[in-house]
């Protein structure tokens, strides 16, 4: 279904052929049964160990290609690939997602860890609970119904739960926890999967400033650590190293400049800036963000205001005086 | 927030008031110094549905009434008078035999709702709109199993099964339990379709298995609903259990039948009383596990 | 902040991978529900010994119950050709007695559930009324409709009027019951904003607490429609009037198709009312 030029596309997001990619989308695009397309054509490709931040305004499509990647939403069209189990093994191991039966898909989801913007923890199951259920898709059924997980798994999960501070938190129901803590329990289930790829679905969404950036600082460290454990390279730059590659919806641009290797704009469904994070210039927030929604902000930035006409006269007293906070930290980014 | 929930058809029979103040569409930024709440027309509906209503209540009691010998009910409050000097003292002697239909009637409840649990649980994850495993066929048959199970009352199944087991508790529990299973299939559907997809959603993606879904993301959310809904429901059945007797089914309704039929008032002010008492101790004891539950 | 313990947590330590330190427990029990032993322990054999009596409690007449089973298989054939004519006019009757009184009885059972509802809210009536209120559910919830019906039957005579007072009745139990624990459970912050304005108690009542609660009671008055028809399909048994006193009375002459015949229509009338019942609630939605 995909014609030759698209492949080759493909390949000019990546020149560096021989190093296996974690993740390939090839013209990916999907339409919802309400008819609205959420995303067309998007192809992207991310190399092991980078930490990629997908930014836009909500209804971009962020969360849909972040779904459409595991499958939680079908894609309509294109191809998905996760790459290599390995880091480092030859790229005929990559395996195409998006054409993988049932018994398959469930197989590839192991190797995708998702975190949530509202953790999605199973609120009245254990901490321990919820970190081994990161472990359903390795283990028999008898013993994810009687709680008897490998020891192996055990072990791992207290030593991810100490890794993230929440070691003596193990016994206690994932609704006692705080939000940042909920937040850090669901970044362990998605280690526990052991994964090479985690899908990050506006992991600080529900957290305060404080904790929004000590969650996003974990999740970096926890993306190098993984690198670290297959790599010898230390001081691993942006993009250069191997292991767990993460794609992280965010909306929060001054969080996502200072955490991310990389940055994809997302705009109505399409890519509509990829590149390092200083790349960000107000023109291109503009590019993505539109300028409906920056109102007053984008006719500051020199913008010729045609938007605001095209509302109905009430909505712009949305937005009245001082500006949103979002603008605020968005300024200051800058 | 709920303000905004009820955005009423103005076609319903819904007070105007009730529904939550919409800006109209057409409405001039300038200052409207005349504020209506509803358009005119919005207004107007309202009030044609509720003359409706009045209308319509005042055609049922017509129908109602056409055959009430209203002689009866002038005489009700002399009679009332009559019955209540009748019926006190209760004979309190009489309460050593009600410990044995008491027991009855508690086995009847809690076997009743155990045996309802057992057959609601599988009827209602067929139902429900997000685990049922073919939408077109089997949740219609598993919602008409409980339509039909939630439209007939106990007394009535009570009444059929005595006809056909003959008198006795089995009659009773079966026709509690019967009942009792569209009851609990119908909530713990409802209550199964408003789980949190997200969780769901989670372990799928760790590459769970259908039933490993059900265990870690679908049960854990139910269960606390699953189990209030069982004690609530056993509250219910031992209240209805008390009047199954009436019909033969066993339980005190027997000897409240037995006391009414020859006018043994003061028994049946006795059987009035312990009633009350059992129902007001389980419906203590329902509400206290409810409360542990949450 | 306690929490934060990730922050200050050494990152180089560990690594990722199955390599595990041996120091990590490899076992682990989900805590029990009872954490004390010997209460749990008690507590199963108390329940299993209860299980084992309540079942030795039944005895079976089985023979009766072999009788029986003709008579079962006739009344299942039934539902295989119902009869709905040769008794038109008593189940039409029974009907009609039936749905008026269900309505009128709903309708009536709101206008006295309304008052007693917010009666028996603490947080709205003083503590007499909220007594005297709650007085007033706990003896209609715990009466049976049955009971109620015997009752009414001997004070007004045979007939709907009878079951309309029972159903009227048994309304205020369910609705007012549930309306109270609504406004008892109301965002208080909504109904202290509006008495911060210095407005009067029904002004609050108007302003800060019917909104909340408006489209519930308006979705439990249309369940208890549901509940009354079905409950007014009972009542008859007794003698106050609908569609169970043909049915009583078709059962007792071993007529099984008209029995059967009246049972698909309660439950035909059930299935109508709780589709549109549902349908309004959601539309108010």
């Amino acid at each position: 279904m995909v014609c030759p030029t698209t492949a080759s596309s493909a390949e000019r997001v990546s020149p560096d052929a021989r190093s296996p990619l974690a993740l390939r989308l090839v013209r990916l695009s999907k339409r919802y049964p309400a008819g609205d397309l959420a995303l067309s054509d998007v192809s992207l490709s991310v190399p092991p160990g980078q930490v990629l931040g997908l930014i836009g305004p909500s209804g971009a499509g962020k969360s849909t290609l972040i779904r459409c990647i595991n499958r939680l939403v079908e894609p309509t069209s294109g191809q998905v690939f996760l790459g290599p189990a390995r880091p480092g093994s030859p790229a005929p191991d990559e395996i195409e997602l998006s054409a993988l039966g049932r018994r398959g898909l469930r197989r590839a989801r192991r190797r995708i860890g998702m975190i949530f913007q509202e953790f999605a923890l199973v609120e009245r199951l254990t901490v321990m609970e919820n970190v081994l259920s990161g472990r359903l898709g390795y283990v028999p059924f008898w013993r994810s119904w009687l709680r008897r997980f490998p020891p192996a798994d055990i072990a791992n999960a207290y030593r991810l739960l100490d890794r993230v501070g929440l070691a003596e938190h193990a016994d206690k129901r994932a609704d006692a926890l705080s939000g940042g803590q909920r937040q850090r329990v669901g970044i362990t289930r998605a280690l526990a999967q052991e994964p090479d790829l985690l899908l990050v679905d506006e992991p600080t969404a529900s957290l305060d400033p404080k904790t929004s950036r000590q969650i996003m600082r974990l999740l970096r460290e926890v993306c190098a650590e993984a690198n670290r454990a297959d790599d010898t390279g230390r001081g691993s730059g942006p993009g250069s190293g191997r292991g767990l590659a993460a794609i992280v919806n965010i909306h929060d641009v001054a969080l996502a400049q200072q955490f991310m290797m990389r940055i994809v704009g997302l705009r109505a469904g399409r890519i509509v800036y990829d590149g390092p994070p200083d790349g960000l210039s107000p023109e291109v927030l503009t590019q993505i963000y539109g300028e409906e929604d920056w109102g007053s902000t984008t006719e500051d930035a020199g913008h010729s205001g045609g938007a605001p006409e095209r509302h109905p006269a009430g909505a712009t007293q949305h937005h009245p005086g001082p500006e949103p906070p979002t603008d605020q930290s968005m300024a200051g980014a800058l | 927030m709920n303000r905004h929930e009820p955005r009423a058809s103005s076609r319903q029979a819904v007070s105007p008031a009730q529904k939550a103040a919409h800006q109209p569409a057409n409405q001039q930024p300038q200052a409207n110094a005349r504020w209506r709440r509803h358009t005119p027309r919005r207004e107007l509906i309202g009030w044609l549905a509720w003359l409706l209503l009045v209308l319509l209540f005042l055609v049922c009691w017509e129908l109602m009434t056409r055959d009430q010998i209203w002689a009866f009910v002038w005489d009700a409050p002399r009679q009332a008078g009559d019955l209540f000097s009748r019926m006190v003292p209760p004979r309190w002697s009489y309460l050593d035999q009600l410990w044995r239909p008491l027991w009855d009637t508690l086995n009847i409840a809690t076997l009743g709702t155990l045996i309802a649990l057992v057959i609601a649980l599988p009827i209602a994850f067929l139902a429900a709109r997000n685990t049922s495993p073919s939408v077109a066929f089997l949740r219609p048959l598993a919602l008409l199993v409980i339509v039909a199970s939630r439209s007939v009352n106990a007394l009535i199944w009570a009444l059929l099964l005595v006809t056909i087991l003959g008198p006795g508790l089995l009659a009773g529990v079966i026709a509690i339990a019967l009942r009792s299973i569209g009851f609990i299939g119908k909530l713990l559907y409802e209550a199964i379709e408003e789980i949190d997809p997200q969780q769901v959603e989670a372990v799928r993606a760790t590459g769970a298995g259908p039933v490993q879904v059900l265990d870690y993301a679908i049960m854990p959310q139910v269960l606390p609903a699953f189990a209030g809904i069982a004690v609530f429901r056993w509250d219910i059945n031992i209240r209805e259990a008390t009047v199954l007797g009436l019909v033969g089914a066993g339980g005190i309704g027997l000897q409240l039948k037995a006391s009414v039929d020859t006018l043994a008032w003061p028994q049946v002010t006795l059987i009035f009383i312990v009633i009350l008492a059992t129902v007001l101790v389980s419906e203590w004891i329902s509400a206290e596990a409810r409360k542990r539950l949450i | 902040m306690k929490t934060d313990r990730s922050s200050d947590a050494p990152s180089s330590a560990s690594r990722a991978g199955m390599d595990v330190s041996p120091d990590w427990p490899t076992c682990w029990r989900r805590p029990p529900l009872i954490s004390d032993r010997r209460l749990r322990w008690l507590l199963i054999l108390a329940t299993l010994s209860y299980g084992l009596l309540a079942l030795a409690s039944i005895d079976v007449n089985w023979a009766r119950a072999a009788d029986g089973w003709e008579r079962g298989l006739r009344f299942i054939g039934g539902f295989a050709s119902p009869d709905f004519s040769s008794r038109w006019r008593d189940i039409s009757t029974g009907l009609v007695e039936s749905l008026t009184m269900t309505f009128t009885a709903t309708v009536a059972g709101i206008l006295l559930s309304v008052p007693i509802g917010i009666g028996a809210a603490r947080n709205l009536a003083p503590l007499p009324i909220y007594l005297g209120c709650r007085a007033i559910i706990a003896i209609s919830r715990s009466l049976q409709e049955i009971i109620v019906a015997i009752l009414f039957v001997a004070m007004v005579g045979f007939g709907p009027l009878a079951g309309f007072l029972t159903l009227a009745f048994a309304t205020i139990g369910f609705l007012a019951k549930l309306l109270g624990e609504d406004i008892e459970e109301i965002d208080k912050a909504q109904a202290d904003a509006v008495r911060a304005t210095g407005a009067s108690w029904w002004q609050v009542l108007d302003y800060g607490v019917k909104p909340q609660v408006m489209p519930r009671l308006i979705g439990l008055s249309l369940y208890r429609l549901d509940i009354n028809f079905r409950e007014s399909s009972v009542i008859g048994i007794v003698g106050a009037g609908g569609i169970g006193a043909t049915l009583n009375t078709a059962l007792d002459r071993y007529e099984y198709d008209s029995a059967a015949a009246i049972l698909l229509l309660i439950i035909l009338i059930v299935l109508a009312t709780e589709y549109s019942s549902s349908w309004i609630r959601r539309r108010l939605q």
